[in-house]
């Protein structure tokens, strides 16, 4: 009886839940200038991931922002990240819950310059 | 006698309530206007070939089924399929509807209407500026 409990009790404490679900597409992860040149560089991936105790980790621009800058960070000069998904996990083990949130895109070099708008009034 | 068409009556009720389960269902919708399905190059000349929409839908039993990256991206081909060298969809009605039936059945269904365009990509000369 006693080694079922052991056993029961190492299943509960080694098994974990999680669970991954699609945030959907965003076109743009940062704003381009209408006067500027936007390149693609490649496809890139960025994670966050944080561990809190009893509640999930709350999905905040600095989530969103650190994931995109890991995502660029991998890049080769990337500046923008353009055509977004984003994913988000919550893995939970006991007290412990993990929020993992990915993102995928291309990474983009956007070149801001100056368009000729004189001709107007 | 009269017993016999008591019977009868319960029968028919349970019969009409039977059906109006099977047939009945509940619809949940929600929806939103989406501006662009890619990401539009300011370096680019865009110009639109016509209405389109697009369509996804999936039924499952006890679990309702999720959005999933596979079922966003279908729902856009769809869409850009009905127009030969459609690149992206604009200004575009984008709306999730979870539909479910009697006895655990789920059906999500994803509808777009929007603006099919053709998108060129090329370099603008934003150097002659002031």
């Amino acid at each position: 009886m006693k080694k079922i409990c052991i056993l029961f009790a190492a299943a509960i404490l080694f098994s974990n839940c999680s669970q991954t679900f699609y945030l959907g597409k965003s076109p743009q992860a940062h704003f381009t200038y209408p006067n500027a040149n936007v390149e693609p560089v490649g496809q890139v991936t960025g994670i966050y991931k944080k561990t809190k105790l009893f509640g999930p980790p709350p999905v905040t621009p600095t989530v969103q922002r650190t994931a995109w800058n890991d995502a660029l960070s991998k890049s080769n000069g990337g500046n923008v990240l353009i055509n977004v998904d984003t994913y988000y996990k919550l893995s939970i083990f006991l007290i412990f819950q993990t929020l993992t949130y990915r993102v995928e895109g291309t990474a983009a070099k956007q070149d801001v310059g100056l368009q000729n708008i004189g001709g107007g009034k | 006698m009269i017993m016999k068409r008591f019977k009868k009556t319960v029968i028919l009720g349970l019969v009409v309530i039977f059906c109006s389960l099977l047939f009945s269902n509940c619809a949940t919708e929600l929806g939103t206007v989406v501006l662009n399905s890619e990401y539009v190059y300011p370096n680019s000349n865009v110009k639109p070939l016509g209405r389109t929409s697009g369509e996804w839908k999936k039924t499952t039993f006890l679990i309702p089924p999720a959005l999933t990256k596979q079922a966003a991206d279908e729902v856009i081909n769809n869409a850009l399929s009905k127009h030969e060298s459609a690149d992206v969809i604009l200004d575009y009605d984008y709306v999730v509807t979870l539909i479910t039936y009697p006895f655990w059945f789920y059906t999500l269904k994803l509808n777009i209407v929007g603006t099919a365009a053709d998108m060129e990509v090329g370099k603008q000369n934003i150097g002659g500026g002031k």
